[in-house]
């Protein structure tokens, strides 16, 4: 068992129940930033006339190839084995990665290092990325991912929170990390109370992405070692985050510019780019970029003639032995 | 033949699109108006809300649609709004300009599609109370900003006196006129062929000739097919332009609803036989789709969990089915015959469907048990009607969506309520009927045994309905 992280905040105050009739109090000085005022949205007229912008909103380079990320059906389940040859075999696949095509530490989560990019050996929910296709169309990308023959042992599945303490408790460990938020003695409140009423509450609340497609495009720089990808607003997730998950030592640029209104901290989290480009997405689209000069890829393991690219991951850096090609990619959630 | 639409008053030619591919995907990435959002493409969010206009008399009669699930075909001899065609820069719109000095954006993805459909709501006249701004926007998700801002930028646009577009509107339907063809619109691209009758005689014959061809009206269903399935179609018979199916008429005892009529159409109409029948079609998915979806199709495509059938089944319809010259019609129960499998032969269409007006010593009541009240798939539909002897019930026909494999009477249950007075007794047998007439599924909507419980639950509700007492959340909370 790990130790419990205690936040104590202190002692707790008395509410009476005629606080919950009153109204908050007013800053008595205005407030910087315009708190407490109306101001309206930067973007706001742009966003009723259809004029912002979103990632999806600009043209394609030319060339862009789509990716499309293979999804487990399965909750809970060994893979026993994966073949990905026919996939590769497909009409116009140009690359296919999966796990092990990861240089860097197969894991996107911010906090928790529990979760991979693609499945390697277990996938632990429906829908989690197994590998991705990359073609230049949606549709081709699809349709190899398809072909993939995976062999799966089932395993049991804990889809409540119930049957995940159980698990935890079977295994003799805690779900997670025990964290305890502390606000005077609630034992002695309890104990000292004239009521006590006991119940469960479940609110059913999920943590959801928002409404627009989950999409991000990444594009070489010039010296092939910098790849710029973009999240769904536009914002810029240049080197960091990507480089140094995956493996690379350079971070080129800030992870986010983050001065776009989401306003929502969530967005900033969610939209990290390794995030968007592995997880939150179904698919990506790559282009070869005939405008890049030839590029090496640190992490290509395998260089195959002109047109066909087998690199290391795709929206950082990578191309093929002979001219050029591929270094942009793009992800965006499409339609299933 | 061309696919032609106007666009601001533009004539859009498709000659090369497959006759699947969405409206949404030609404007963002054809025309290049982005204003139009996809968000889900399966016209669950609304953010790809436009405004389609056909011929109506003198003038226009404009709706707003989900352009991610409507082919573009769909669109041939109509006009369309999107976005774009309001105010943009220092030139908002009323509702724009509402909208933006509300604070009614924040990430501002959804808000395209909540400023059409508001438009559309304004429009039509459909905007007054904030109920009626709630359900204009049934059909619109919104994940970040929150509906409060937008539901008041909805009120103060009901504020704002109707704008006058009938010069405009004549402009448009004299272009439409004159762009109108006769007979059936052939369009045949990418190797697929889309056929498009604009009456019931040209669709027998086109049926007939082509009896492997899939029925689109609505695309609401079949939208999805293309979206969600990745499904091929090479023929398809699109009924939508069929004049003949889109009347209701009144028979002496009953109504007529062509099979091509709206379920916005259909619930005005519907309105008129129980209130129960317009609470239950507020709530039957959004607004965009019941402007689009018909009732033909909510009944042809045999779901288990349409929300017409079962309401249909229990005011005892019957349903109109043509092939070649030839109609026959049937009760509406039967044509359901197994979960995917109707009483419908090659080359046979639904035509229409006859629902009986209530008589005066019949009770009627339909209840829809979903997750969410708006826009949601029903986890159980229930609607009951009984005959009447003084209180003994005579009749009983009690009909269940979410139940079983298909729209199904309770015929246990019914048995359990005939001969005796419609009391606590009798709803305690038929509920216990209940689970011999259903085994339901266990799925994401509802465990099988909740469904058992409510619908036993809507009978107890009927019965306290019936006795006057208070029985629905907003007579008792």
């Amino acid at each position: 068992m790990d130790e419990t992280r205690v936040q104590d905040r202190g002692e707790a105050g008395t509410v009476g129940t005629e606080a919950l009739d009153e109204a908050p109090p007013l800053p008595q000085a205005r407030l910087k930033g315009g708190v407490g005022q109306p101001i309206r949205h930067d973007s706001g007229s742009k966003h009723v006339s259809g004029e912002a912008r979103y990632l999806d909103d600009d043209p394609e380079l030319p060339g862009t190839l789509q990716v499309y990320l293979a999804m487990s059906p399965k909750a809970h389940a060994r893979i026993r084995a994966m073949d990905l040859a026919p996939v590769r075999m497909a009409e116009g696949v140009v690359c296919v990665l999966s796990a092990e095509d990861v240089p860097g530490i197969n894991d996107y989560s911010p906090v928790f290092g529990d979760d991979p990019i693609f499945a390697d050996g277990i996938v632990q929910f429906v829908g989690q990325p197994l590998f991705a296709v990359a073609a230049p169309s949606l549709k081709q990308a699809r349709a190899a991912a398809k072909l993939a023959v995976v062999d799966y042992e089932d395993l049991p599945a804990a889809v409540t929170m119930d049957e995940g303490v159980a698990f935890a408790d079977a295994a003799g460990e805690d779900l997670l990390t025990p964290h305890e938020m502390r606000l005077g003695d609630a034992a002695a409140a309890l104990a000292g109370a004239p009521h006590v009423v006991e119940g469960r509450v479940e609110t059913g609340g999920q943590d959801h992405f928002y409404l627009e497609g989950q999409i991000a495009y990444a594009w070489p720089q010039e010296d092939g070692d910098q790849v710029r990808a973009l999240d769904r607003f536009g914002r810029r997730h240049d080197g960091e985050a990507i480089g140094l998950r995956l493996g690379f030592g350079r971070a080129a640029g800030t992870q986010a510019d983050g001065d776009v209104e989401a306003g929502i901290a969530q967005v900033q989290r969610m939209c990290a780019a390794p995030r968007l480009l592995c997880h939150s997405l179904w698919c990506w689209r790559m282009v070869p970029s005939a405008w890049c000069s030839a590029v090496r890829c640190a992490c290509c393991r395998l260089s195959l003639p002109t047109k066909i690219i087998r690199a290391g991951w795709v929206p950082t850096r990578f191309t093929a032995g002979g001219p050029s090609r591929l270094l942009s990619a793009r992800c965006w959630r499409a339609a299933g | 033949m061309t696919t032609r639409f106007l666009l601001d008053e533009a004539i859009v030619e498709i000659a090369d699109a497959a006759p699947t591919a969405t409206l949404l995907d030609h404007l963002r990435y054809r025309l290049r108006r982005t204003g139009t959002k996809e968000g889900c493409a399966e016209g669950d969010c609304g953010a790809c809300t436009v405004l389609v206009g056909e011929l109506a008399g003198d003038g226009i009669a404009w709706r707003a649609v989900n352009a991610c699930i409507l082919f573009l075909p769909m669109l041939h001899g109509k006009a369309l709004l999107t976005v774009e065609s309001l105010g943009a820069g220092d030139a908002l719109t009323p509702l724009q300009t509402c909208m933006a000095a509300n604070g009614s954006s924040q990430c501002g993805f959804c808000t395209p599609g909540f400023v059409m459909q508001l438009y559309s709501g304004w429009r039509t006249g459909a905007l007054s109370d904030r109920q009626s701004v709630k359900d204009v926007i049934s059909g619109n998700l919104c994940r970040c900003t929150g509906y409060g801002p937008i539901v008041e930028a909805g009120l103060d646009l009901a504020r704002h006196p109707l704008p006058d577009s009938s010069a405009e509107d004549a402009g448009t339907a004299k272009a439409l006129r004159a762009a109108r063809g006769e007979g059936v619109f052939r369009y045949e691209a990418d190797g697929r062929l889309w056929l498009s009758p604009d009456n019931v005689d040209d669709l027998a014959d086109t049926y007939a000739a082509h009896p492997d061809a899939t029925l689109v009206a609505g695309a609401t269903d079949v939208g999805l097919w293309v979206t969600k399935q990745h499904r091929d179609f090479p023929v398809m018979i699109d009924v939508s332009r069929v004049e003949d199916l889109r009347h209701v008429e009144e028979g002496p005892h009953s109504l007529f609803f062509g099979a091509g009529v709206t379920h916005r159409e259909a619930r005005a109409r519907l309105a008129e036989i129980h209130p129960d029948l317009d609470e239950v079609m507020r709530r039957f998915a959004g607004y965009q789709i019941r402007n689009t979806g018909t009732v033909g199709g909510n009944i042809a495509n045999g779901s288990p969990i349409g929300d017409l059938p079962p309401m249909l089944i229990a005011l005892g319809a019957n349903l109109f089915l043509r092939r070649g010259e030839a109609m026959r019609n049937l009760p509406l129960e039967d044509f359901f015959i197994a979960y995917g499998r109707q009483d419908r032969a090659p080359g046979e269409f639904v035509a229409a469907v006859e629902v009986p007006l209530l008589e005066a010593n019949e009770r009627f009541a339909a209840y829809k048990i979903s997750k969410r009240l708006d826009s949601d798939i029903s986890a159980v539909l229930a609607a009951f009607k009984l005959t009447l002897d003084g209180d003994v019930v005579t009749a009983a026909r009690l009909a269940f969506g979410g139940m079983a494999g298909t729209p199904k009477r309770a015929a246990a249950a019914e048995a359990a309520l005939i001969g005796r007075p419609f009391d606590a007794d009798g709803v305690a047998r038929a509920a216990e009927a209940l689970r011999e007439d259903f085994q339901p599924l266990d799925d994401l909507r509802a465990s099988a045994d909740y469904r058992l419980q409510a619908a036993a639950g809507c009978l107890e509700r009927f019965r306290l309905q019936l006795a006057g007492v208070p029985s629905r959340i907003e007579e008792v909370a």
